[in-house]
Formats: structure tokens, C-alpha cells, sequence
């Protein structure tokens, strides 16, 4: 049977499925609700509601430096990373040296969350301008740690507040991460050894990507279907290839009483 | 003889830095940031000046508003929850800024190259992404033990490096507490390869004092080219461990930069304006300043 639910719980349930025992994740703080929404509240309920579920081996790495947050004490989302709010989060541990014990290049990150202005069919993300040539026609933040989470994480799951044809774009202006397909290359023809994107998170649903690594459907958010995302989508996305299971009542319950007792972490972006 | 004390004025220091300098500032995003000394930078009109950074906040955001800068060399720029650096923003759409995009690890791997002494760090996953280009100096080589494809990332190489720290003494011992935040540990590494090294300070404290705390003394007096007694020097931003953003003002000075008439008026009012930083804290007083410490035990 199904049950009801929002399409910001029906999104972390889906990503908490795809989230193994023993991996890393490591998600970061976003400006701005929507952002916010979708690039850290969506991923920490999922990572959470997977500890409970099926992965309580599951490693949640906030910001990088924060280990194990004991999600449930949040009362808002933090906005500042280095805060006392931040610091004063109860938590399994606290990293304090650069990169030091996440050894980053190491790989020892298995799934990381990042959110850009622009993706493209083969899951290039870019968050640093708009405007292929010369001088930017916007300038955006930068890289960041974008080119260590398309390549040296185990894989990647790219976080888009918006869902548009400015969004989801044939071909992005800039590469700060590097999906699928660089110029025909695959990323073994570009000696890329992790997986690169292997989900897509939007308001309209959950997206992976097939054999040829093309954006697929995954599972679509409530009241949203296969028209609308053509239509709000720069290039044609590949239907999902089966449908995916409902969230159950187990889930649905975890994710409300335990994970966000407090409604922070799925909280609606105004 | 008696040993030379390193104090000086933040006039005095600031003069250490040249028309097209490259200049590293100590913090991270909006933490720690040595703002007092970016505002002096920009009452001296210094000119040309190229920031390498791990991250860029607002000591790049002043020194954008004011004119000095023409390039950056960043894996980030921004105000945190306040938003996009404008006035950067702005003068790199109009071309007059270069930005030069790293990543995060390799940007922050290009001052641990400084130290280590070396002109480049290898890499090995940055194939098909677009900072791999001549202005990054980023320089696809191959591994001689390996044969596998490899970047060599540019050290940083400032001329001259900025701290902003809770408590020196005159000589240049700086204190940074056991207790301390990530931010600060990238402080600690800026000045393992810094060149010529400047410390703006909360306290100055006495060297008589530093045998009971020897290990907070992080930053060796013999690297420190010069000491200034800056307190609220990381204001309207955080200092960990001593105060928090002075949000109001924080808001101003990011919303300000919106337009060039809004940025010229609010530089006019907090840069400009007061003769100096003793001058520039009298204007906010002491009830508002004293507001911010931190409460926190």
C-alpha cells in the first residue's frame, strides 16, 4: 500500500535506499533555503534514515569535520560552518587539521552530496560561471571541492534546487566536476577511476544514469511526470528503466520521529 | 643588546606590502579574516595586487571595492551565508578582475607545497576539468615512477602573508589555542610557507607568560616579520574563540557592494572615513563591540 507523504520525504527515502552499510558520506552547508533544501536537508535525512534502516555502519561527514551529528538535536539548519551551533552540535568527533583523517584522495569518501547552476546529460556540474569565453556574463562561487567529489569520491549524488532548461542544460559553460562524457571521452579514456555522478536529486525527482551514462529517471516526485520533466529539462532524459518502490510505513515513521523530530532537515523552502 | 621587539603600527605594516604583491590572508570563508589589515590596504590605495587563496571572503571583497586587486587565485569566493562578493562579482564580469580557479585540496595543497619548499604538488584526478588551464599553470606531466598521466599544481608563493591571531607577544610568538577550528590549522600551514610573515593580534601578551601555555605557540617568533595589535581586527566577521559576526554590520558591507554608489558610500564610511582602526572601532563603540564576544564558556 502506499502512504502519504511530501515529495521532500518521498526524495530523502529514495536516496537513503541507494546509501550502503559501512560507506562515508559527506554533504556541506548551502546559502539560501532551496539550496539548502536539496543540497543538505535531503541528504542528511537520507544518510540518517539509512543509519536506522539498513546501514548502521553508515558514516555521516558534515562539512568535512563534523562526524556522526546527532541530527535529531538540530533545531534550524545551520548557515555558518564554523559557528558555535556547529561546534557545539553533539557528535561522534571533530577533525580539526586539513584534510588530515578523511584523506580525501585517499578515496575515503564513498558518496558525496554537491550542488551547482548548471548540469548537463552526462553529469558535468558547474558552479563557477555562466559564459563559455572571456570575461563571465554571471560569476559564481568557484569550484570548491567539486573536482575532489567527481573524482576522487566514490561516487557522487549532484543536488539541483531548481530544475529548469537554465539548469538542466545541453552542455555546461564550465566543468568544476566532471561527469560521464568530457569531449566523446569516457572517464576511463580520461583515467578517472571512481564512479563520477551516480544520482541527480531535483524537485521533480530522483535521476541516475544508464550504461552509456546519460541522465535516466529514476523515480519521479509525487505529482510529477514524465512531460513535465521534458519540458523542464534541456535535453532528453531517458525514461526510468522500472518504478520504484513506495516509501513504507516503517520508513515514513523513522523519518518523522527519529531522523527530524524537529522538521529541520525537510523543513518546505519558502 | 635586548632582543627586537616587532611591534609596529597597522600603517607600518601594511607598507610591507607592494603595488602588485602577491598577498595571502589568513581564515577561512568569513572566519578569522584579517579585515582591519584589508582596510588599510585600502586607505593606502595600494594597487595590482594578486590574492592567492584557499578561499576568498571578505578581505578579497574590501580589496576589491577599493581597487587594489587584478587577480585571484581561489577555489572559492563568497560571504557564507551572506551571499556572493559582489563587488568581485562584478569587476570580474567587466573584465577587470582574473579569476583563477583551483580546487579546494589543491588549493590548500599549493601553500603546503610552500612549505615543503616545492614548486609544484602532483595530482592525479584533475583530467577533463576546465581549471586545467595555462593561466592556473596547472601542467599535465607524467609520473617517472609510474608512467600514469599527472598535473603539477603551482605553489602559491605569496610575497607577503597575513595572519589574523588571538594572542602574540611583541617578538612574533603567535597563539593559537588547542581548542582551535579548521580555520585555524590552515593559519598554521599559510605560515609554515609564508615568506615574509605579518601577525595582526586581539592581545599582545607578555613573553614571560608563554612558558605556561608553550604549546598554543604555534607560530615561531624567528618566521614573524612583524607584530600588530589589531583588536576586532577580524570585525564585522568572527574571530573563533573570541567574538561572533556583528551580523548587522556583516549585511551592510555584503549588501553595499551590490552597486558601485552603494560601495563607494560604505567604504567612504568605514574605510575612508575613520583616520584609522582605533577610530574605525570608535565608531561602532564598545557596547556594540563588547556584544559580540563570545558567550559561549
Amino acid at each position: 500500500m502506499t502512504h502519504d507523504c511530501n515529495p521532500r520525504e518521498f526524495l530523502a527515502i529514495q536516496l537513503a535506499r541507494t546509501l550502503r552499510d559501512g560507506e562515508v558520506g559527506f554533504t556541506g552547508l548551502s546559502t539560501g533555503p532551496r539550496a539548502a533544501l536539496y543540497g543538505t536537508g535531503i541528504p542528511l535525512a537520507a544518510m540518517g534514515l539509512a543509519q536506522r534502516m539498513h546501514a548502521p555502519d553508515f558514516t555521516i561527514l558534515l562539512c568535512g569535520w563534523v562526524i556522526n551529528p546527532r541530527l535529531d538535536a538540530l533545531e534550524f539548519l545551520p548557515e555558518l560552518e564554523f559557528s558555535d551551533l556547529m561546534t557545539d552540535l553533539p557528535s561522534e568527533g571533530h577533525i580539526t587539521g586539513y584534510p588530515n583523517a578523511i584523506a580525501y584522495k585517499r578515496g575515503i569518501v564513498d558518496v558525496g552530496f554537491s550542488t551547482g547552476a548548471q548540469v548537463d546529460r552526462f553529469g558535468n556540474l558547474n558552479s563557477v560561471r555562466i559564459g563559455v569565453d572571456g570575461p563571465p556574463d554571471v560569476r559564481l562561487v568557484g569550484p570548491i571541492l567539486q573536482p575532489e567529489h567527481f573524482a576522487v569520491f566514490g561516487r557522487e549524488v549532484i543536488a539541483m534546487p531548481t530544475h529548469s532548461p537554465r539548469t538542466f542544460v545541453e552542455s555546461v559553460d564550465y566543468r568544476s566536476g566532471v561527469g560521464h562524457r568530457v569531449d566523446g571521452m569516457s572517464r576511463a579514456d580520461l583515467g578517472l577511476t571512481t564512479t563520477g555522478p551516480a544520482r541527480v536529486l531535483s524537485p521533480l525527482g530522483l535521476f541516475g544514469f544508464d550504461d552509456g551514462g546519460s541522465m535516466q529517471v529514476s523515480a519521479l516526485a509525487p505529482g510529477v511526470d514524465v512531460d513535465e520533466v521534458t519540458a523542464q529539462t534541456g535535453f532528453a532524459v531517458m525514461p526510468a528503466a522500472e518504478s520504484p518502490a513506495p516509501p513504507t510505513a516503517e520508513e515514513l515513521q523513522l523519518l518523522r520521529e527519529a531522523v527530524d523530530p524537529h522538521g529541520v532537515l525537510l523543513a518546505a523552502a519558502s | 643588546m635586548s632582543r627586537r621587539s616587532k611591534l609596529v603600527s597597522l600603517s607600518e605594516a601594511a607598507g610591507l606590502v607592494g603595488d602588485g604583491d602577491r598577498l595571502a590572508l589568513g581564515g577561512f570563508t568569513i572566519y578569522n579574516r584579517p579585515l582591519a589589515f584589508a582596510r588599510e590596504l585600502v586607505r593606502q590605495g595600494r594597487r595590482g595586487l594578486t590574492v592567492v587563496a584557499m578561499t576568498a571572503g571578505p578581505e578579497t571583497e574590501l580589496l576589491a571595492a577599493g581597487g587594489c586587486l587584478s587577480r585571484l587565485e581561489t577555489s572559492y569566493v563568497g560571504l557564507e551565508k551572506f551571499g556572493l562578493a559582489q563587488r568581485v562579482r562584478a569587476l570580474s564580469q567587466s573584465g577587470e578582475l582574473e579569476i583563477v580557479d583551483y580546487s579546494e585540496v589543491t588549493s590548500f595543497d599549493r601553500f603546503r607545497a610552500d612549505g615543503d619548499n616545492q614548486t609544484f604538488v602532483p595530482v592525479d584526478y584533475l583530467a577533463g576539468n576546465s581549471i586545467v588551464t595555462p593561466e592556473s599553470g596547472i601542467t599535465p606531466f607524467t609520473c617517472p615512477i609510474t608512467g600514469r598521466p599527472l598535473f603539477a599544481v603551482p605553489a602559491a608563493r605569496p610575497d607577503v602573508t597575513v595572519l589574523h591571531v588571538p594572542a602574540a607577544d611583541e617578538f612574533g610568538n603567535g597563539l593559537i589555542p588547542a581548542d582551535r577550528v579548521m580555520p585555524q590549522d590552515l593559519d598554521i600551514v599559510m605560515a609554515q610557507g609564508s615568506a615574509r610573515l605579518i601577525l595582526t593580534t586581539e592581545r599582545i601578551v607578555r613573553t614571560e607568560d608563554l612558558a605556561d601555555v608553550a604549546m598554543t605557540v604555534q607560530i615561531p617568533a624567528f618566521r614573524t616579520s612583524a607584530v600588530v595589535f589589531a583588536p576586532w581586527g577580524a570585525h564585522p566577521g568572527p574571530m573563533s574563540g573570541n567574538y561572533e559576526t556583528d551580523e548587522p554590520a556583516f549585511a551592510e558591507f555584503a549588501e553595499a557592494g551590490r552597486d558601485q554608489a552603494t560601495s563607494a558610500a560604505h567604504l567612504e564610511r568605514t574605510v575612508y572615513g575613520p583616520r584609522d582602526h582605533d577610530d574605525y572601532l570608535n565608531e561602532f563603540g564598545v557596547t556594540r563591540l563588547v556584544g559580540l564576544l563570545r558567550r559561549r564558556l
